[in-house]
């Protein structure tokens, strides 16, 4: 739910609960006024018929439908005594028992003592809750109306610099040196975002960077000493006196400088497609090099007792791209559905109008599909393994311009690289 | 065979020219620019193995000084540098092959004989151990004059073993040799094996000697003894 919708929502509760809260307090007061103007217009009436008593007029005259008089004996009372109540009567016209106000007055007038008892309808509660509600229901749809408009004509265009920040974040790679275009803005609170924004992305891109140089530096830097090591333990290797025990030592030990120097090529690889050593514009063939791959990965295979498909169509011929890259991603990615495969298993390889489908059967995955393209994620693997093959061809599809996908679906695990044909020349 | 290696760093400089000198190869090192363009332009070396990246110097302009005195010399580039920019100028300004630093010794070593053979054009185009004889150009094999019909693989494990005669060659290395660099992830070069057990017997159903040693442990070994 966007942030706008939430205020309309809570403005609208707010509204609702307000609105409900002075409807009580409307009613009340009404009521109030209603019981005090009634009250003052039978004070009124008794006083004209304490005058008309006064002036002598016969009682019986006087009496009716609201007006009860009755003579009383007086035992000395000077004051006058008077109570307002709320009664039912029987309406005298409708014939239906209402709500009334009554006035019980005892007045002494003259020698004599006269209760005299007045009554008065009062305006009907139905009539009074139902112009409340009314008025409040016009009330809520007025600011419901103003709110709904507010949300979505001024809100939106206040919000305006946050959902640009927001594009723009989204856009953000730490890789590039693209600047930030933050909007500019007025609101101290969008402004406080942007200066953070903007403090970030350089602080990422300075940090990345400085890792990146280290990486470069380390993985060029290590070439040296290990081809220094892999010598001086070739030499060892040829030394006549060397026993059994200590040549499987070097040789172990030769393997292992071989890995860290696969690791350091690897990574100088990565560092070298990032910054577009490669010219990406080549036409390349995509089935010329498989066709040219695959003897030695179906020998390969056949090694692991991995039954071996391939069915490629001779389509794909001019791909932009560049053709060491190629192989490397070819490479990396047959390698790797050999490595990831089960002893006895299979693979499939499928070239079809630029599309290329490797298949191969493997233990499920550790990690969801997006980690895998990651530098290091191994999967459930042998320890040889380096992970950065598959960084590497996600690394090269992305600068080619390929789209690379990753599925498993037991058995299958399933790498679909799409190859962009070339530009119609124009 | 003569060869320059022009190399800064000593201990590389010191592994690389020990494990060169081998049989009839005289291996000289050029420790900086300068001293390497002494040596060239007082003698004449069949192949120069060349670090581009030297301390007072580039690799690159020796290459030229080495095409314009000696265009008959072989140049084999080796650098820490994988950048393409190095290979390519590399190889646009005469070089003959490009190696990246760390290699196996074993593969410099076949790659430094083959350019030599494709250098010696005048000369036999033959390689030869004992009884076997090698065209490289057609790729025919013969023992005792008759020729052996081997699989492309084995061919280059043959020519492999030959180019690396007498020396200890680990399965790794022999593997990486035959399928690249595509055979770094496996666990096991064990499978090695099953190639050099059919050219040993495609070898001596053809009449010839069981030349190639198994040192336990490790790989195997072309030798006479």
């Amino acid at each position: 739910m966007s942030l706008l919708t939430k205020f309309t929502f809570i403005y609208l509760a707010i509204i609702s609960v307000v609105l409900g809260v002075a409807g009580l307090i409307i009613y009340n007061q009404f009521q109030e006024l209603v019981v005090r103007e009634t009250d003052y217009t039978l004070y009124h009436d008794l006083q004209i018929v304490k005058e008309s008593i006064r002036q002598g007029k016969p009682i019986e005259a006087l009496n009716n439908e609201r007006v009860h008089i009755t003579p009383l004996p007086n035992h000395g009372r000077t004051e006058e005594i008077r109570a307002y109540s709320d009664t039912l009567i029987v309406h005298y016209f409708t014939k239906k028992l209402e709500p009334f106000r009554k006035v019980t007055a005892l007045s002494p007038i003259g020698d004599q003592l006269y209760r005299i008892e007045i009554t008065e309808i009062f305006i009907e509660e139905e009539d009074m809750k139902r112009a409340v509600a009314d008025m409040l229901r016009k009330l809520f749809f007025a600011l419901s109306g103003a709110i709904l408009l507010f949300s979505f004509v001024f809100s939106r265009q206040l919000l305006k610099p946050f959902r640009l920040i927001l594009e723009q974040m989204e856009r953000f790679t730490v890789g590039t040196n693209a600047p930030l275009e933050l909007p500019r803005t007025n609101t101290r609170e969008f402004r406080q975002l942007k200066a953070f924004v903007r403090q970030m992305a350089d602080r990422a891109r300075r940090e990345y960077r400085a890792l990146k140089e280290f990486v470069e530096h380390t993985s060029h830097e290590m070439q040296t000493p290990v081809a220094i090591a892999q010598g001086k333990m070739e030499l060892l290797l040829q030394d006549p006196e060397l026993k059994p025990r200590q040549a499987e030592l070097v040789a172990s030990a030769k393997n292992a400088l071989a890995r860290l120097s696969r690791l350091g090529k690897g990574l100088a690889l990565l560092t070298k497609i990032e910054h577009g050593e490669y010219t990406l514009s080549e036409q390349v063939d995509v089935a010329a090099a498989l066709h040219r791959l695959l003897p030695d990965f179906e020998e390969l295979a056949q090694m692991k007792n991995i039954e071996f498909l391939a069915d490629i169509e001779d389509d794909c011929k001019t791909v932009r791209g560049n053709a060491t890259l190629l192989e490397i991603l070819l490479t990396n990615l047959l390698k790797n559905a050999i490595q990831h495969n089960d002893e006895g298993g299979r693979i499939e390889v499928r070239l079809r109008q630029c599309r290329l489908l490797i298949r191969n059967t493997g233990k499920a995955p550790d990690h969801p599909p997006e980690v895998l393209f990651q530098r290091f994620a191994k999967g459930n693997s042998s320890q040889s393994n380096l992970g950065l093959g598959l960084a590497i061809a996600r690394k090269i599809c992305d600068a080619s311009g390929y789209h690379i996908r990753y599925r498993y679906e037991a058995p299958w695990h399933e790498v679909e690289v799409v190859f962009a044909p070339p530009a119609p020349e124009t | 065979m003569k060869l320059l290696l022009i190399e800064d760093e000593p201990e590389l400089a010191q592994a690389l020219v020990h494990y060169l000198r081998n049989g009839d190869v005289v291996c000289e090192r050029a420790a900086s620019f300068g001293e390497a363009r002494e040596k060239l332009e007082s003698f004449h070396y069949d192949i120069v193995l060349l670090d581009i990246m030297l301390p007072d110097g580039s690799g690159l302009d020796l290459l030229e000084l080495i095409k314009e005195k000696a265009p008959d010399t072989g140049v084999l580039v080796i650098s820490a540098r994988d950048a393409l920019d190095d290979r390519i100028t590399g190889l646009e300004r005469g070089a003959d092959d490009y190696l990246t630093k760390p290699f196996q010794f074993p593969e410099l070593s076949a790659r430094i004989k083959a350019l030599y053979r494709r250098r010696k054009r005048q000369g036999m185009q033959t390689l030869h151990w004992q009884e076997i004889t090698i065209t490289p150009d057609t790729h025919e094999v013969k023992v005792h004059g008759r020729p052996v019909e081997l699989t492309l693989k084995e061919y280059k494990l043959l020519v492999f073993f030959i180019e690396n005669a007498g020396r200890v060659l680990t399965k790794q290395s022999i593997a990486e040799h035959l399928w690249g660099d595509h055979v770094d992830f496996l666990d096991s070069f064990d499978f090695v094996y099953q190639h050099i057990k059919n050219l040993r017997k495609k070898l001596a159903a053809a009449g010839a000697g069981d030349y190639i040693k198994t040192i336990y442990g490790l790989g195997y070994k072309l030798t006479d003894q």
